[in-house]
């Protein structure tokens, strides 16, 4: 497939010793492409979906922690009445940021980073479509969130909550820069979402393994192709929204300017069409992840697959038309309060169908309950029960006493940590050999589910009560007088759950711990076999982790769960069943190596994805400090998109065989 | 000829300079003009003594294998660049001389021009195959060129086409856009469906289309504008003293629909019968006789004509103070000596703060957001304060702020 | 990607293998499963019974009939939410100790029944129609604007409210209007309309024993009703973040007996009494004018020439406004209703009084003896150091060099005592 235009060799005859005359092929480009296959170069010039895969999960990781500690603080600041930890204003800015990093800088690049690593490799292709702008879709990310992040030393952190309502985020009313920070970082991520999902999409729909069609596809690949579609359409409103709140703010136009005519309910309504999509593509990808868990660790395939995809898809679109449900106190009309209240309602049909799915599933199987398991039953449950206080607030007038109070933040952190994060942390011990080469820790990784488990249900349960009981949201501190009286008191769960998130922060150090352990200089722990889970798809079939060109020959796909038929014959008659092992997984690898495709091309490493992500920030800069910031950070994006539409997409003499030589998984590329 | 090293200083030589240049005309600070021209000429100095000296870099002045290989020996193709260089150079002298805007064209020309004019001359150093030269120059250009002069072009035909439509009357432009919208997509059809054009057809039509759009509009741009009404806005009312008239004025036919759906606002409608009526969300207090308005509030209040004439509603705020009457005289003044407006429409001075609507249709609405700073009890409330009222009627509306 | 084709070089290898059993077991988690069960359900019951008695904002406490209808509402999808939860709680359990790994063989590979997968979609579709229906009715029902007997006005900004009775036939009759903060009187029983506004950003007017909450927009107007059952003090706070002191942007709706209500109307509207020649008050009243009156109204305050004194706060606050001091001492809470005027030793009796009594409480206002002297205090010394504001001079660059909030006046003590005994004056 890959054609290389070799430029006319130019027949000189050069006396020895003298210059060479420069030709054609040299002339090519700007600056010489990078080559390095080790050391850090070979990271941070990569365009393997693997290696950008684990950027976009370390990164994420990071900022995991960053949003963990304000919410320590948020939670410090509310162990007691009248707290005195942060002052308003730094509180303001510490629940704003906390959900900002969460949502945008933890969760969606973390799914991203599964998405990045698996999707090629379950769909048995060697890469992504447009290697080049998933490392720009990685590095705009990485420079997006620092540039949001250096808000909190440039005049502090944005401070109108996560949702940032006008027009409390026009600058009388928030004088400071952070807002404009908050508006700038997000809109940079939000090319980085949406350069990845056109990428992903064009991926999935193009590069499929011979063989499978979209209802062979595993189910992870599905769930997070849905998730990118909504993104396509998702991250457009709300950089539209955040285009006119940097106008607003920056250019001194007057969308949300009450005097002016305007409708502060515009923000609302912009904000939340994108923001109601924006939870599905929180959590579809761990739905898709232990979808892919509980069939393995049940050793059966998952229940009902073409309902969890078309519910997947049907999520995703019913998904675009219950956004005024966070709008039920705004002073819509009744018939729009109406509307949107049965169709909140309707949108639980397909997640409950999911769940039914998931437990038959495990019904009849036969489980074993490794940490991922654990993960993602704890997945199950968990959601369910933010599902189930979803479905309270889908009722119209019960949610206008329960929005905006810590009933709703309860919900939604069930949902979100209970469903978006426990998945990704399945996913993590799931998926870890395979990555990395060994398995974490069983011992450790069982207390790393428990502590979890334990914090989260003590942090977020309580919040249940005290939200009905009263206690509004985005309250620096709270009062006795409204806490009740009695021993079980506001004051009394405000208390458990501050204890909880230490306990969960317990948990999650300890996930730390686990890989500290499992891959410390000096650990004990042996690397980890191809297929360690007797598992079911196609990313198995390759070594852990796998090689630079993931499939030793294309694979060719009969049917779902590829790689479970071809290990397992069914050699039961009529309706009876019986399973027998004919290959071990390894020996699956090995048939497949053994035959592997002669010539084998990868894309190659290049300088401008990261050149051009870099000119990003300069231009946000420029928009709060100095106009002609933009302009320089301007030339510097057009300059390097020049560079990248100038460098060919394939680096000479980049084809090599694999089977030539004797088991090295790359050579240097030879020099352009 | 040149050595790296001189390379680098020469360029950063002349970079200080067009830095001086660029800093004096924004900044036009003189230290730090001075000390870019400084630095343009010491590094000047430097690069002569550096292209004396060759990098002091003997097999750098080993330039015989470059020299003699193919690429070198090929003597220069012909070139329009270096002309063209000549009459932007030539347009930048003249354009000092006589207008900003022609000087500025130069500039772009000898931009252009020498751009061209350096790739090209890189491209023949690339091997003694002219076509493989060719074909270097156009990797390395064309990605610039194509969308440059694609937007340049499409910029002249965008805009020949906005003349076209300025100088036909109205009804007229909507006739042109869709018969020309009808041509262009015949035209294209046409081609689309006929496999074997011939390449000179397609450019022929293309080009006679470019051709006509751009003669026409450059004739119409010359002929001028049709006449433009300027309507009057709200804001321009006030300051004329049409609030408290009935007067027509510009009026935009249209107005009354550019209330889009506002919901949740107050609403004074103009009954059929010339009575102010005021409606609130939620029921209007029974026993109440003026209207109650927040102060301070940017209130929303939309204005509904059910009467059967065209009709303004006017709030009155107060009176105006003297010093407030001279100051809005004086920019009357300097208005009409300024601009082209007719110095023969009479307006009365104003003398009250108001705020009203443009004339409304029968049957339309319009918006208007009042903000209302003094309570009533304010001593600035005479007689006519703190009401609504339709010029041209007796309907009034008093408005109690507490 | 070059790709081979033919899928003939897959063969099994011909030798047969027993099928698999599963000898190694991870950790049993049979005693662990228990475990986590008995802990649920010891956490249920605490839940169920750790719920704060009289929490003064407990929406499952309704006090009228509006937020009692929701609550109906409420324990009925609750209680279906419930038992969904049990039910799939239960089958999740039952799946996880019955079919965990025992060494059984292979399971069978059942990819589907359609028919239970249908089945068991259209059953959550008709619980959840079950719930619509009624929430639509609840809807509508709460929406109703036709039976209002009193309309009050409310306008939030940053970071307190107004509180407004226009002139109408409603509320008893209202001849003038009636302007408060922070507290607004209704009639008990009696079906009050709120109609709320903003001055400046979108804050959210919340009590919720009497209704769910409705946001205040800033060029919109929003009706919310409210009823309360019986006479009583029920406690509310601005919920929709509207900036730094948002915590501190509370109100309460004290409900009494029609004849309590036809006399607080009254005192509202008394004439303006000066006080005393000579007294510290009279001293408070210059210094209010001098110092206050930029931006606090005291309705029939006169100055020394006998003109009438007007409040511009349109002037002096970004938002335009500033709460109306004329009865400041018939309130019992100041600074948007965030601090006591009452002493700790006066407070319950107002506040915990019976409902027989509370009306009579409110209606004695806040005497000498007491008043919570060193919150007030505390307050006119330094207010931006209380109740964080936008007032520094150097920040307000954006808002046209108008403080957002009370700022520091830099009064005296004494200036402090006069104002304090005139303020205590303001009945």
């Amino acid at each position: 497939m890959a054609i290389i235009e070799r430029p006319a060799e130019t027949p000189d005859a050069r006396p020895a010793g003298t210059a060479q005359a420069p030709t054609a092929a040299t002339n090519y480009g700007y600056l010489r492409r990078p080559v390095e296959t080790t050391g850090w170069r070979s990271w941070a010039f990569t365009v393997d979906h693997k290696k950008i895969g684990i950027m976009y999960g370390a990164v994420a990781m990071f900022f995991f922690i960053i949003g963990g500690l304000e919410a320590g603080l948020i939670r410090l600041q509310l162990a007691g009445p009248d707290g005195t930890i942060l002052s308003a204003d730094k509180y303001n800015q510490m629940f704003t940021m906390h959900a900002t990093t969460m949502v945008f800088l933890f969760v969606m690049p973390m799914a991203a980073a599964f998405a990045n690593y698996f999707i090629p490799l379950q769909i048995g292709a060697r890469d992504v479509a447009f290697p080049r702008l998933n490392a720009l879709s990685l590095w705009v990310f990485v420079f997006g969130g620092v540039f949001l992040n250096t808000s909190w030393f440039l005049g502090g952190g944005a401070d109108g909550g996560w949702f940032m309502y006008a027009p409390n985020s026009s600058v009388p009313f928030s004088p400071t820069n952070g807002v404009d920070f908050w508006a700038l970082g997000l809109q940079i991520t939000g090319i980085a979402s949406l350069v990845g999902a056109i990428n992903l999409i064009v991926t999935v729909l193009n590069m499929r393994a011979p063989g499978m069609s979209m209802m062979k596809m595993p189910i992870f690949t599905w769930m997070a192709f849905v998730v990118q579609m909504l993104l396509l359409f998702a991250i457009p409103v709300i950089t539209v929204a955040l285009f006119l709140l940097m106008f607003q703010r920056s250019f001194g136009a007057t969308f949300f300017s009450v005097e002016a005519g305007a409708d502060p309910l515009l923000w609302q309504h912009l904000f939340w069409i994108f923001g109601h999509p924006e939870v599905y593509i929180l959590v579809l990808p761990s739905f898709g992840i232990i979808s892919e868990v509980l069939p393995v660790f049940s050793k059966k395939p998952l229940f009902g697959y073409p309902f969890v995809v078309f519910s997947g898809a049907a999520i995703g679109f019913v998904g675009w038309g219950v956004w005024a449900h966070h709008m039920f106190a705004s002073g819509l009309g009744p018939v729009s309060v109406a509307v949107f209240s049965v169709a909140t309602m309707a949108i639980a049909v397909p997640t409950g169908v999911k769940i039914i799915n998931w437990t038959l599933t495990m019904w009849g199987g036969k489980l074993k309950f490794t940490t991922a398991m654990l993960f993602a039953v704890g997945l199950i449950v968990q959601f369910t029960i933010g599902g189930l206080s979803g479905v309270t607030h889908a009722v119209a007038p019960s949610d206008t006493q329960q929005t905006d109070t810590y009933y709703i933040v309860a919900h939604f952190h069930y949902v979100i940590f209970g469903g978006a994060v426990l998945g990704l942390f399945s996913g993590f011990y799931y998926w870890w050999p395979k990555i990395f080469g060994k398995l974490l820790s069983e011992g450790w990784g069982k207390w790393n589910f428990w502590l979890m488990i334990a914090g989260m249900n003590l942090t977020f349960g309580p919040m249940h009560i005290i939200g009905l009981q009263g206690q509004p949201r985005r309250m620096y501190v709270w009062t006795e007088f409204r806490a009740g009286e009695g021993f079980f008191n506001l004051g009394f769960w405000n208390l458990v759950a501050t204890i909880g998130t230490f306990i969960l922060a317990v948990g999650v150090l300890l996930f730390l711990v686990n890989i500290w352990i499992t891959h410390r200089p000096g650990s004990k722990t042996p690397p980890a076999p191809a297929d360690p889970w007797d598992a079911r798809s196609l990313e198995w079939i390759t070594s852990s982790p796998p090689k630079e060109y993931n499939f030793a020959r294309t694979p060719q796909v009969s049917e779902l769960d590829e790689f479970f038929h071809r290990k397992y014959e069914d050699v039961g008659e009529g309706d009876s069943h019986e399973y027998v092992q004919r290959m071990t997984g390894e020996e699956v690898i090995q048939h497949e190596e053994d035959n592997a495709d002669p010539n084998i091309h990868l894309p190659a490493p290049s300088y401008w994805p990261m050149v051009l992500a870099f000119s990003l920030p300069i231009m946000a800069y420029g928009v709060i400090y100095n106009t002609l910031l933009i302009v320089a950070g301007g030339a510097i994006a057009v300059m390097a998109m020049f560079g990248w539409a100038l460098e060919p997409a394939d680096a000479e003499q980049s084809d090599y065989d694999p089977t030539d030589d004797g088991g090295e998984t790359s050579k240097e590329l030879a020099n352009v | 000829m040149f050595t790296t090293g001189s390379k680098i200083l020469i360029g950063s030589s002349v970079l200080a300079t067009v830095a001086a240049i660029v800093y004096g005309i924004s900044q036009g600070e003189a230290i730090g003009i001075v000390g870019l021209i400084s630095a343009a000429i010491a590094l000047a100095l430097l690069a002569g003594f550096n292209v004396w000296a060759r990098d002091s870099n003997l097999s750098a002045t080993d330039t015989t294998g470059i020299a003699t290989s193919d690429a070198a020996i090929e003597p220069p193709g012909a070139s329009i660049w270096p002309m063209v260089f000549g009459v932007g150079a030539t347009t930048v002298l003249l354009g000092l001389v006589t207008q900003q805007s022609i000087f500025t064209i130069g500039v772009v020309i000898l931009i252009a021009a020498g751009a061209q004019w350096m790739v090209q001359a890189w491209a023949e150093s690339a091997s003694s195959d002219r076509r493989v030269n060719a074909d270097v120059r156009d990797r390395v250009a064309n990605p610039l060129e194509y969308p440059l002069l694609g937007a340049v072009a499409v910029g002249i035909i965008a805009f020949a086409f906005s003349r076209i439509m300025l100088w036909l009357s109205k009804t007229n432009t909507v006739y042109a856009f869709v018969i020309l919208a009808t041509l262009i997509a015949l035209i294209a059809f046409f081609f689309a469906f006929r496999p074997s054009v011939k390449r000179g057809a397609i450019s022929a039509v293309l080009g006679l289309g470019a051709v006509a759009i751009v003669a026409s509009g450059t004739a119409a741009g010359v002929d001028g504008e049709r006449d433009i009404h300027v309507h009057e806005t709200t804001t321009t009312a006030a300051v004329e003293g049409l609030c408290a008239s009935p007067e027509k004025g510009e009026f935009d036919e249209k107005a009354s629909q550019t209330v889009g759906t506002k919901s949740s606002t107050y609403t004074i409608t103009l009954t059929a019968s010339d009575e102010l009526e005021f409606d609130v969300p939620g029921p209007v207090e029974v026993g109440a006789v003026a209207m109650v308005l927040p102060r301070s509030n940017p209130n929303n209040i939309v204005f509904r004509n059910d009467s059967d004439e065209e009709r303004r509603l006017t709030y009155d705020f107060r009176a105006l103070t003297e010093d407030e009457i001279i100051e809005i005289e004086a920019a009357k003044e300097d208005e009409s000596h300024g601009g082209e407006g007719e110095s023969d429409e009479e307006h009365s001075t104003v003398e009250r703060f108001q705020q009203c609507t443009t004339l409304i249709e029968p049957g339309g609405a319009q918006l208007m957001t009042l903000l209302i700073a003094e309570p009533s009890i304010s001593p600035s409330n005479d007689d006519e304060a703190f009401r609504f009222f339709v010029p041209g009627t007796d309907a009034e509306l008093e408005v109690m702020v507490p | 990607m070059i790709v081979r084709s033919a899928t003939s070089d897959l063969q099994p290898p011909t030798t047969k293998m027993q099928a698999v059993n599963s000898t190694t077991t991870v950790n049993s988690v049979t005693p662990r499963a228990r475990i986590a069960r008995l802990s649920a359900v010891a956490m249920l019951a605490a839940v169920v019974a750790g719920c704060a008695q009289d929490a003064p904002q407990d929406t499952w406490q309704p006090a009228g009939s509006n937020a009692r209808q929701i609550n109906d509402l409420d324990i009925w999808v609750f209680s279906i939410a419930g038992i969904v939860g049990v039910a799939v709680f239960s089958v999740l359990g039952f799946a996880v100790w019955k079919y965990r790994d025992r060494g059984q063989p292979i399971p069978e590979q059942t990819h589907g029944k359609p028919a239970l997968e249908i089945g068991l979609t259209i059953l959550p579709a008709l619980i959840l129609i079950g719930i619509a229906i009624p929430t639509v009715g609840t809807i509508m029902d709460l929406n109703k604007t036709d039976d209002t007997e009193c309309i009050i006005n409310v306008t939030g900004q940053q970071w307190w409210w107004e509180v407004d009775y226009p002139v109408q036939d409603g509320c008893g009759g209202i001849e003038e209007p009636i302007v408060t903060s922070g507290q607004m009187v209704i009639e008990a029983g009696s079906k009050v309309l709120v109609r709320g506004t903003s001055r400046d950003v979108i804050h959210s007017w919340w009590i919720p024993r009497l209704n769910g909450k409705r946001d205040m927009v800033p060029g919109r107007i929003h009706t919310v009703r409210l009823e309360a059952d019986e006479p009583g003090i029920y406690a509310g706070q601005c919920t929709e973040f509207c900036g730094l002191s948002h915590a501190n942007m509370r109100m309460e709706v004290i409900a009494m007996e029609p004849d309590d209500f036809a006399a607080w109307k009254a005192n509202q509207l008394e004439a303006y009494a000066s006080p005393d020649e000579g007294t510290l008050a009279a001293e408070g009243e210059a210094t209010f004018i001098t110092q206050c009156s930029r931006c606090h109204q005291v309705d029939g305050l006169t100055d020394s020439g006998g003109e009438l004194v007007v409040a511009r706060p349109d002037q002096n606050v970004w938002s335009g406004a500033a709460p109306n001091l004329t009865n400041f001492m018939t309130r019992n809470t100041f600074a948007g209703a965030t601090w006591n005027l009452l002493s700790n030793e006066c407070w319950p009796d107002v506040w915990e009084a019976d409902s027989s009594e509370v009306g009579a409480a409110y209606l004695e206002g806040v005497s000498d003896s007491c008043l919570n002297e060193v919150e007030l205090r505390e307050w006119l010394r330094n207010a931006p150091a209380k109740k964080p504001m936008y007032t520094d001079p150097e920040s307000l660059e954006e808002t046209d060099g108008l403080p957002r909030g009370m700022p520091y006046l830099a009064l005296s003590e004494d200036q402090i005592d006069q104002l304090i005994a005139y303020l205590l004056e303001r009945k």
